[in-house]
């Protein structure tokens, strides 16, 4: 298994840059997840380390070896493709033994190769048949014993899991997580949702209009995101931002010239509390900073899911337990604990205030 | 029977025996002797009779049908499967390289609007020089020549059908060139070779100005050898005689068609990305 370093990769397609200056370590054996909003370069970036996609500047590393101009027979990396892409005309059985054929293996080992990976990803019953004879879960399942039967340097998947409906793709997300533990394989995974990335990550790449917005693990990533866009990208519902200013002491001014205490000196650069739904909570008290009308309030079994207009500082999402008896067009209050608060200057980026008040 | 059932069939009988009324009549003309032709018009047939066939088909000092249709085979297979040879790794580069997409493919495939006679004569004279006249494989090469725009275009839809995830995996599984064309994009392009041969192989048997031109006796093909039989011995045209050439040397080209029927259509695609 390999290290794969990315120095200042840049990718321009006929002149539109859509990877600008990307640089990244995956440690070896590590599970990395590319994760962003669809079209900002994940694809493209984690092409250019297959060497699918040339790179049009900077360079790839596996293991110290420069591989920027290698084709991708050279670099010796799996896919899993989005789409699949198992070879319509072969069995199964030939799809998954074609790289091990490629590679010249004896039959032995190859026959012996195949049945192993079959036998892990449950396919024994259906080697013999055509990819189109085979569910989407199925033809999945190829596509990664495919990638497994040879023992590549570093696993990549793009999506792999997003043509599957909700219950398989859970499924599929514990498999592939078996997968990599019992692999110990370093992996690049690309997806579009959140969950896959916190569920699945050792380390998080968050990618915003082909830039690294933070890398981290997925704890930090959530307790102490770097910026607004991360913030709001990761969590569900979305962290809520408002509008503030600080008030030089250990406070910050809200909209409504309301102050929110946030137990230590607030620094003279934000711009904007954010503060996640789940950690605010309805209070019975009467001075809160935040007071505003349910506006919509959703069951979700576990939770209760509202929105509340709050006036000013528009629209805030709360998550509250599913007891309360909480409807639509009640004035509540909203307690927002200071250690839960996150602050950013005007660019959006995080402001971690100073502990002396 | 409802009354526009039994219409519906009366039109469709109709329809079928107008469009086919010269095959018929063809064919209802070989089977009837020449004394016949000359005073029975009608498509009802008195005494039918084979001896038109047995005519064509029995080998003369100065006609042998055997000649021409091994000529036609040979030629014409030559000029439906060297353009697919030929077409085929063109067409790759067109699709997945790009090369020649503005300007090649469009020219080659302009080149079937061209009337192709214009290339007889400079064709001819180039032929004498590398005694290519009155040869099978002189034919064929001009029937490959004829076919190539067909089997370009055929063949670039063929591969530009193919997802290219396809080829992408094959690299990533270690494929190099040789291996993901012969493993994957061949076998894939099936389908089109055998529509693509079927096509060209029929346009080939049925071409005539080339071999009228291009051969005299060696390479004539059968349907320039056809024309042999409609004045044989010395009198007017014999029509029993030539309705007979007509049947037998359309006999190929159909059954072909109608073997390759099922294989034409279908693609090998289905199963390869997603649901
Ligand atoms: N071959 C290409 N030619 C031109 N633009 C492309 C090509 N591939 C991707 N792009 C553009 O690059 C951007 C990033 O694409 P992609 O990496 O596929 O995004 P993601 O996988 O994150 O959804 C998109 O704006 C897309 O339109
Ligand atoms: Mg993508």
């Amino acid at each position: 298994m390999a290290r794969i370093s990315l120095g200042n990769v840049c990718k321009s397609f006929k002149g539109l840059k859509v990877i600008k200056s990307v640089s990244l370590t995956v440690e070896d054996g590590e599970f990395c997840v590319f994760v962003g909003p669809s079209g900002c370069g994940k694809s493209t970036l984690l092409r250019m380390i297959a060497g699918l996609e040339d790179v049009t500047s900077g360079q790839i590393l596996i293991d110290d070896q420069d591989v920027t101009k290698l084709e991708p027979f050279d670099r010796q990396l799996s896919m899993v493709f989005q789409s699949y892409a198992l070879y319509p005309h072969l069995t199964v059985r030939q799809n998954i033994a074609f790289a091990l054929e490629t590679a010249k293996q004896p039959k032995e080992v190859i026959e012996c190769k195949v049945a192993e990976a079959a036998r892990t990803l449950k396919l024994e019953d259906y080697l013999d048949r055509r990819p189109s004879a085979l569910s989407g879960g199925q033809r999945q399942r190829v596509a990664i014993g495919r990638a497994i039967v040879r023992e590549p340097r570093a696993f990549l998947f793009d999506e792999p899991l997003s043509n599957l409906d909700a219950a398989l793709r859970g499924e599929t997300r514990v498999e592939i997580a078996s997968l990599h533990k019992s692999l110990a394989a370093t992996m690049i995974y690309v997806t579009h949702d959140q969950v896959e990335a916190m569920t699945l990550a050792d380390r998080i790449v968050v990618l915003n209009k082909g830039e690294i917005m933070q890398v981290g693990s997925p704890r930090e990533l959530y307790e102490h995101p770097g910026n607004v866009f991360v913030a709001q990208f990761l969590g569900s519902p979305r962290m809520n931002l408002i509008d503030a200013a600080s008030d030089g002491e250990a406070g910050v001014m809200l909209p409504g010239n309301q102050r929110l205490d946030i137990g230590q000196r607030s620094p003279e650069n934000i711009r904007t509390v954010g503060v996640r739904p789940e950690q605010i909570s309805i209070t019975d008290d009467g001075d809160a900073a935040i007071k505003g009308t349910i506006k919509l309030c959703e069951y979700h079994g576990s939770v209760l899911s509202l929105i509340v207009d709050a006036g000013p500082m528009g629209d805030i999402s709360v998550l509250a337990p599913s007891a309360g008896a909480l409807v639509e067009g009640a004035r509540v209050s909203l307690d927002l604990p200071a250690d839960a608060l996150h602050f950013f200057d005007e660019l959006g980026h995080r402001v971690t205030p100073s502990a002396q008040a | 029977m409802k009354p526009h059932v039994i219409l519906r069939w009366f039109v469709f009988v109709t329809a079928a025996l107008v469009m086919n009324f010269p095959v018929i009549a063809t064919f209802i003309t070989a089977l009837k002797a020449p004394a016949e032709i000359a005073r029975n018009p009608s498509l009802v047939v008195h005494n039918p009779t084979i001896e038109n066939f047995v005519t064509v088909l029995t080998v003369s000092d100065r006609l042998n049908i055997y000649h021409y249709l091994w000529n036609s085979l040979i030629a014409a297979s030559i000029g439906s499967i060297l353009p697919i040879v030929v077409a085929f790794p063109i067409a790759w580069a067109i699709v997945r390289r790009g090369y020649g997409r503005n300007i090649l493919f469009p020219l080659v495939v302009n080149l079937r609007a061209l009337p192709l006679v214009i290339f007889a004569v400079p064709l001819y004279l180039m032929f004498s020089v590398v005694n290519l006249l009155d040869t099978r494989l002189g034919l064929g090469l001009v029937l490959a020549v004829v076919n190539l725009p067909l089997a370009l275009m055929l063949l670039v839809n063929a591969v530009a059908e193919i997802p290219i995830e396809l080829e992408e995996a094959a690299r990533m599984d270690g494929a190099r060139l040789p291996r993901l064309i012969l493993r994957i994009v061949l076998p894939l392009c099936r389908p089109a070779f055998i529509t693509t041969f079927v096509f060209g192989f029929i346009t080939a048997w049925n071409e005539f100005l080339f071999g009228l031109i291009l051969t005299t006796q060696k390479a004539v093909p059968m349907t320039v050898g056809a024309s042999f039989f409609f004045a044989t011995s010395g009198g007017g045209v014999q029509w029993g005689v030539a309705a007979a050439v007509m049947i037998v040397a359309a006999l190929p080209p159909l059954l072909l068609g109608l073997i390759m029927y099922r294989k034409i259509t279908g693609s090998m695609v289905s199963g390869a990305v997603k649901g």
